[in-house]
């Protein structure tokens, strides 16, 4: 089909094992912002897999992280750093701590949508929710995105409502 | 690798597609509805591999860590 047929895999090693540690550890996360879009077939690009938690202090983030070769983070007082992960092959997983716009943890985690890739169903934010969080955020690169995501929100609304 | 004949089927399918989408959604840019489409053919893996830019990493030289 293209030249990216060649590449077998799109997320780093770390990064799929790291997804796999959680799952096993049955920590509750959701990938969020426009990787998720992506999954769902929007079409934009981005660098990073956001990441949200259900309790981003849970030890077991800490352990899943080591086991896949990396560290963890957390916002240190006077630093002003956002809490993340590092290590190599960690340098494009990006939590996300306060997502504008959205209802709790829970409620969005409730209504997420799971999706197949890497041999792992992740768990993800639905298209009209990442619409909503971009709307809320409001950034000029949000503002961006907000077109793409709303072409791609019409055509499976269309085919969904086609296959009825 | 797909035969001309296919791309060409393919590239019919996805226009007419797109174009039915078009006109229920007037105000939503028809290539990016083209484009979706295309997506929507793709596994999310492939999905990923197009969206992700972290293979034009040495173009974009980023690093963080």
């Amino acid at each position: 089909m293209d030249s990216l047929d060649s590449i077998d895999l799109v997320l780093t090693e770390q990064e799929i094992k790291f997804l796999k540690e959680l799952k096993k550890r049955k920590i509750p996360f959701l990938v969020v912002g426009v990787s998720a879009a992506i999954l769902q077939g929007a079409p934009l690009a981005t660098q990073d897999l956001d990441i949200w938690f259900k309790k981003l202090s849970d030890p077991k983030i800490v352990k899943a992280v080591k086991k896949a070769g990396g560290a963890y983070v957390s916002t240190i007082i006077g630093m002003m750093n956002p809490p993340q992960f590092v290590g190599k092959g960690f340098e494009f997983l990006d939590i996300v701590t306060h997502p504008g716009g959205l209802d709790s943890f829970e409620k969005e985690y409730k209504h997420a949508i799971e999706i197949k890739t890497h041999g792992m169903a992740l768990k993800v934010l639905p298209l009209d929710r990442i619409i909503k969080s971009k709307k809320e955020a409001n950034r000029p690169k949000d503002k961006m995105a907000l077109p793409a995501l709303e072409a791609t929100m019409a055509t499976l609304r269309f085919l969904k409502k086609k296959k009825k | 690798m797909e035969s001309i004949v296919k791309q060409v089927q393919r590239l019919k399918h996805v226009y007419t597609q797109a174009n039915r989408v078009y006109l229920t959604n007037k105000n939503i840019d028809r290539h990016f509805i083209v484009q979706t489409i295309f997506c929507l053919q793709r596994t999310p893996n492939e999905r990923l591999k197009h969206g992700l830019l972290r293979f034009h990493r040495s173009r974009f030289n980023r690093t963080r860590n």
